[in-house]
């Protein structure tokens, strides 16, 4: 099954992507019924893979589910829990569950996390894993399969937008994107400037580029501080009202920020779509997009 | 050089309890620079370990020796004497120093008085840290003199993961970012074209444990004189 994200981003139709975070506990339903609530809202759901380090769900298993109750899904394959020996055979079982897209990235570190005293694996980097996966397709890489049963991945990473040291982090995209990357999507960025260096910077590469936007938790905003959310830096100002609004009114005003700056993200042109996460506030991305 | 940091006292006290007569074994190169394991800290350690006892009405007698290095064979060897003296030696070598102390002497326990933490340099008076992870595969030709196996949390051989904030990184937010450092220390150079492909995973068949290297024009000579 071609992954219709794909064909989405082919069509130039700004694709709408929700993340979806795998629960902690071993019952999927409630994964089932937050995407069922996202049906015909979203083009694709993005499903996380431990992210900040702390235990779910396997990606590959909620990605499974949710392609059998009809959604289109992006899987996360993160480098920091398996070696290239595992991360191949995950992406193989994704190809066998027809799960076409994979989110490739190198993942937040275990101090985030809630197992700290972990092994961080971190056998491939996020451009050494886009590149196995990229050969695998062709058996050009370290499988064995061969071009008799062929299967494909439409493989994507995760691309740092800021300003913050940004020649940096443009030069890990473009490997990304030389090695395979057909999509990147930003890390949560608050308003459209921020995503300048990004845009002009790969301006000359055909990659689609998704803006990432997060509707952050109470909880994320009252204990902010710039590194507290891995990759994320949310501008002074914006944390500084939504630190003086109190509960009620953050969450009001968060969510207009959000629906705001997605609304621009569309009109503007300059994105090929958006990737909405809301930590723990997932039932209210209906209503931003 | 190897950097290493003693063990508590009351956990190398802990190890002695059933013994009565200790060798406290220093090491006279690295673990000597870094204050964990020389003659000295030996001294001191077998004065503390007397103290202690005394404090517990045990019997026990406790001394030191030191010798230039306990990864030589032939260092080692001048602790023969002394071994036959005691029931359990502490060795304030690192790792290595104390198994080949252990294979040396089958016939006595070694126990461990330091733990051994990295390969690293002295940065200041009384601080040392980590350069090397001993990958068996050198990148610093193409990072600057920088070596993201190490001083990258997670070892990326690319560039950044997504994380450092303000040029820090994500894992502690007082150390620099390697690889923001291996940016800006390629393009001051005029080679940040160095990082223009990737990097390929790195092979750990060059790294099997345990390694072994051999130096055979030496070995030859050696075994022909």
């Amino acid at each position: 099954m071609a992954s219709l994200f794909k064909e989405g981003l082919k069509s130039g139709a700004f694709q709408i992507v929700a993340r979806l975070v795998p629960p902690r506990s071993a019952n999927l339903a409630g994964v089932s019924a937050l995407a069922a609530s996202w049906k015909g809202k979203v083009n694709s759901i993005l499903v996380a893979d431990n992210p900040s380090a702390i235990m779910g769900v396997a990606s590959l298993v909620s990605a499974e589910r949710l392609v059998r109750d009809g959604h289109d899904v992006i899987m996360t394959l993160s480098c920091r829990d398996r070696n290239r020996m595992a991360l191949g055979s995950t992406a193989l079982g994704a190809a066998a569950l027809n799960i076409e897209s994979i989110l490739c990235v190198s993942g937040d570190h275990f101090n985030f996390g809630d197992h700290p005293e972990s092994k961080p694996v971190y056998d491939l980097d996020s451009v050494q894993l886009i590149g196995m996966l990229r050969d695998m397709q062709d058996g050009s890489g370290s499988t064995a399969n061969g071009p008799t049963e062929p299967f494909s991945f439409f493989l994507g990473a995760v691309a740092r937008a800021t300003a913050d040291h940004s020649m940096p982090h443009l030069m890990k995209a473009r490997k990304k994107i030389s090695d395979g990357a057909r999509f990147l999507i930003t890390l949560p960025i608050f308003t459209m400037s921020e995503l300048e260096p990004v845009l002009s910077g790969l301006s000359d590469s055909p990659v689609k580029i998704l803006a990432g936007v997060l509707l952050p938790s109470y909880e994320q905003i009252r204990s902010y501080q710039d590194g507290s959310i891995p990759g994320t830096l949310i501008p002074e100002e914006l944390v500084r009202s939504w630190k003086d609004a109190g509960e009620e009114a953050f969450i009001s005003s968060s969510a207009a920020h959000v629906k705001k700056l997605v609304s621009e993200l569309k009109t503007s042109g300059r994105v090929a779509g958006v990737c909405v996460s809301a930590t723990g506030r997932e039932s209210e991305i209906e209503g931003l997009i | 050089m190897i950097v290493a940091r003693r063990k508590p006292f009351p956990e190398i006290k802990g190890m002695l309890d059933p013994y009565s007569r200790a060798l406290v074994a220093g090491c006279g190169t690295c673990v000597a620079v870094c204050l964990a394991g020389g003659e000295k800290e030996a001294g001191v350690l077998a004065s503390q370990l007397m103290i202690a006892s005394s404090v517990d009405k045990k019997e026990f007698y406790a001394s030191a020796a030191t010798v230039e290095r306990q990864c030589d064979r032939e260092f080692l060897e001048l602790f023969r004497d002394r071994v036959k003296e005691v029931d359990a030696v502490v060795s304030l070598a690192c790792g290595a120093g104390i198994q080949f102390f252990a294979e040396m002497y089958p016939e006595v326990p070694v126990l461990p008085g330091v733990d051994t933490s990295f390969i690293g340099v002295a940065e200041d008076a009384g601080e040392w840290s980590e350069r090397c992870r001993s990958c068996n595969q050198c990148y610093l030709g193409i990072t600057g003199g920088i070596c993201p196996v190490t001083m990258c949390s997670k070892g990326l051989l690319n560039g950044p993961c997504s994380g450092p904030i303000h040029g820090k990184c994500e894992v502690d937010h007082e150390r620099n970012c390697a690889w923001i450092m291996i940016y800006e220390r390629l393009e001051q150079q005029s080679r940040i074209g160095l990082q223009d492909a990737p990097a390929p995973p790195m092979n750990h068949g060059l790294r099997p444990h345990p390694s072994r290297l051999v130096h055979s024009a030496y070995k030859r000579r050696f075994n022909i004189g």
